[in-house]
């Protein structure tokens, strides 16, 4: 009873992170390939994406009041509303992303992508080993994503001076600066979103809060 | 000492006192009839019909009679009985029939048997012109056994539970089947009882069969249901009032109510090992 | 979702003797689905429960108005031939309640009555213990009696032998309230296996049982039907306030 509806209820939490993994790929490969077809892309699969996120919040709250889950049960579907707001948001990162890079591809910017792309990579790896870790509730690879929160944090600073640097003596291009500066602070923020989903897979498989990179509390 | 202990102990040295009594009075009696009546018992007593003028010889007319009159009258009255106490239970209907029947049952009851005998005489053996014969003694004795067999019967419906008929009718059966699938199975055991009582009952009375069906002497045994027959108990009473041969003839009556005493155990016996099996295969 | 509700009733009352029990009630009960009715005690849910196989009029002095349809027949019409109405709708009882006959003639009872030749017989009891879960446990030892089962296994019988009438709808009332958890949750995913071939309604004290296995519940108070929907609806927001009431436990 219960049992099928938890398998089928993340199954659908897994096709709503394909989806946004999806936009989050086509808003940089939009950019990157000058293709805006793919931002195009994205802009469809927000709105699968926001639909998507009302059923999974409805299926939740329906299994609650139906069968008073207890212990794992009760985490699982708890973490999961928590979970799909998390994908909601990223998704609507991406879509500013996909916004900015629109902008992007219209008014070039002179200056090197490779750190952006660089970052894009890092972050969408995070997102997938997140889901994965959900997927499979691994502990040791939840708790490794969110010490890879760094290697982004870092990326995003550095294109974030490269920029004031340069944009400084070239004030025409201080627009299509700050829509990489947008690129960049959105990735920086999916990335630490993605380590709030491990650190939710955390919690549906042990019971214990892992925030910040250490255990809270230990609720047992 | 404790007063509630003392008056404990009191009432249960009264109950064991009475129980002694009642035990004394039993062995006694079968003591007395055993006694008296015990040294005439032979197979030859049990066998052969009586002669010179019953100081010797046997009582095989007599043992045969009051086991047919026995078998009929309660053949007579156990579906009779079982089928009012249905109705009773089942149907229920129309409410005045009920009240007559039920008043009839319960005056029935209460009435003597040489009542019963006269009723047997005028309805019976006149009426219907069966003379005295054992159909006239066994309806009779139906009649005599009736109530308590439909008391019985009706105890015994009461008592399956309730649950079995619900589950019954839900499955589509009719009230009929339900009775005679359900109800009437479970109840039999407790239905067997007041027969087994009413058997006891029937051999043993003397003044219903007085003017229906028995006779102090006859030759010949049986050979239909309109033939006039011997019987244990008014041997017995014949033998003590209105023999000739008072000498001889004491004791014989002392070995019929052996007889008699021992006839009605049999039946008994076997009506309760019948029972046994069928409450053994219940489990419930 | 596109349902069908061959099952229901229309504006019916009951009265036992003074006591106006069911007030109004219009329900549907859907095809091949399983459907609860809920409320706190003496309700009426039951008594509703025995109106859809005429088993009220077993209690004296029971007026009832309205109608029963049952597959385009209103089986309180005069003339109804109640014994086929209670054919095919299966009932089960709170507690359960085989014969004092062996397995099998507990089964087959149905069927005898209604003069079905022996072999189909066989093969019938066999499909109905079978459904019922309860074929694996009982083949070697089908003339045994019907009371050496367990008190859940008793419950499975009484189940096999109601659909060994292959009924359109069977009635449970309370079928697990006397059972230990471990059968109850058995009967509860039974419950969900045979929706598939037979419209279930469920009368049951239990809102958490009524949330785990019913596709739509019907709450009843003071004879009244309050409201009816879909469980998964029902439970997360329900439309009146008496239903808010019975749900989060205020009374019941």
């Amino acid at each position: 009873m219960l049992k099928d509806k938890l398998v089928a209820l993340k199954k659908s939490l897994i096709e709503q992170s394909l989806l946004v993994q999806k936009m989050i790929e086509s808003s940089f490969l939009g950019l990157f390939q000058k293709e805006i077809k793919l931002l195009e892309k994205v802009l469809e699969l927000e709105l699968l994406v926001n639909q998507k996120e009302i059923e999974i919040e409805m299926d939740c709250t329906a299994l609650i009041a139906c069968f008073h889950p207890e212990a794992k049960d009760l985490r699982l579907i708890l973490m999961i509303m928590k979970m799909n707001l998390i994908l909601e948001k990223m998704g609507n990162l991406a879509l500013s992303n996909a916004k900015s890079a629109r902008f992007l591809l219209q008014h070039p910017y002179n200056s090197s992508l490779i750190d952006l792309a660089s970052m894009a990579k890092e972050t969408i790896n995070m997102l997938k080993n997140s889901i994965n870790a959900f997927i499979t509730e691994d502990v040791m690879l939840s708790k490794q994503i969110c010490k890879n929160d760094d290697v982004v944090d870092r990326l995003n600073s550095k294109i974030f001076k490269k920029l004031v640097t340069e944009v400084i003596p070239t004030p025409p291009t201080i627009e299509s600066a700050f829509h990489m500066n947008n690129i960049s602070k959105n990735l920086e923020r999916i990335a630490d979103l993605a380590t709030n989903l491990a650190e939710d897979t955390v919690f549906i498989a042990q019971g214990q809060i892992f925030k910040h990179n250490s255990l809270i509390k230990d609720l047992a | 000492m404790n007063y509630r202990k003392i008056k404990a102990a009191v009432g249960v040295n009264i109950l064991r006192l009475f129980i002694a009594i009642t035990s004394i009075f039993l062995v006694t009696f079968l003591y007395v009839i055993f006694a008296k009546g015990g040294k005439v018992i032979s197979w030859e007593f049990l066998t052969q019909s009586p002669r010179r003028f019953m100081t010797e010889g046997g009582i095989y007319p007599a043992i045969v009679g009051t086991f047919w009159l026995t078998v009929l009258s309660i053949g007579f009255a156990l579906p009779l009985g079982v089928l009012t106490a249905i109705f009773l239970t089942s149907y229920a209907k129309p409410a005045w029939l009920v009240r007559i029947v039920r008043v009839a049952i319960n005056t029935l009851a209460g009435v003597p048997s040489i009542i019963y005998g006269l009723f047997g005489l005028t309805v019976f053996v006149q009426l219907f012109k069966f003379d005295v014969s054992i159909l006239s003694g066994a309806l009779t004795l139906g009649v005599l056994a009736m109530p308590v067999i439909i008391n019985a019967s009706e105890e015994a419906i009461k008592t399956v539970p309730k649950d079995f008929r619900e589950a019954s009718l839900a499955l589509g059966a009719t009230e009929r089947q339900t009775i005679l699938r359900v109800i009437l199975p479970t109840a039999l055991p407790n239905i067997l009882t007041g027969t087994i009582i009413s058997i006891g009952r029937v051999a043993g009375e003397t003044a219903p069969i007085l003017f229906t069906a028995a006779t102090f002497y006859t030759r010949l045994l049986p050979t239909s249901a309109l033939d006039e027959v011997m019987v244990l108990p008014y041997h017995i009473y014949a033998l003590m009032t209105e023999g000739s041969h008072a000498a001889k003839q004491v004791p014989i009556a002392y070995g019929t109510a052996v007889v008699l005493l021992g006839l009605v155990l049999f039946v008994s016996a076997v009506a309760i090992v019948i029972r046994y099996n069928i409450r053994k295969k219940r489990k419930w | 979702m596109v349902n069908n509700a061959h099952i229901t009733t229309e504006d019916l009352n009951l009265w036992f003797g003074d006591n106006h029990v069911l007030k109004d009630v219009n329900i549907p009960v859907y095809d091949k689905k399983v459907t609860a009715l809920i409320g706190p005690s003496g309700c009426g849910k039951s008594t509703l429960l025995r109106c859809f196989n005429r088993m009220n009029d077993l209690i004296p002095e029971t007026k009832i108005t309205g109608k029963v349809h049952l597959y385009n027949k209103n089986i309180y019409e005069s003339k109804t031939d109640v014994t086929s109405v209670r054919t095919k709708v299966g009932m089960v009882f709170q507690k359960p309640n085989p014969f004092p006959k062996s397995i099998f003639k507990n089964v087959a009872y149905g069927l005898n009555i209604r003069g079905i030749s022996k072999s189909k017989i066989n093969k019938i009891v066999e499909k109905s213990l079978k459904d019922a879960w309860l074929w694996d446990e009982v083949k070697d030892r089908l003339h045994e009696s019907a009371f050496s089962l367990s008190g859940g296994q008793q419950q499975r019988l009484c189940i096999a032998r109601a659909m060994a009438n292959d009924p359109e709808i069977i009635l449970l009332d309370e079928p697990t309230s006397a059972l230990d958890p471990q059968s109850t949750a058995k009967i509860e995913e039974l419950c969900l296996a045979l929706k598939d071939k037979v419209t279930i309604l469920i009368v049951t004290h239990n809102i958490a049982q009524a949330g785990r296995i019913s596709d739509f519940t019907a709450f009843m108070y003071l004879g009244e039907m309050v409201e009816f929907g879909e469980t998964k609806k029902m439970f997360t927001v329900p439309k009146d306030k008496r239903t808010e009431a019975y749900l989060s436990g205020v009374f019941g």
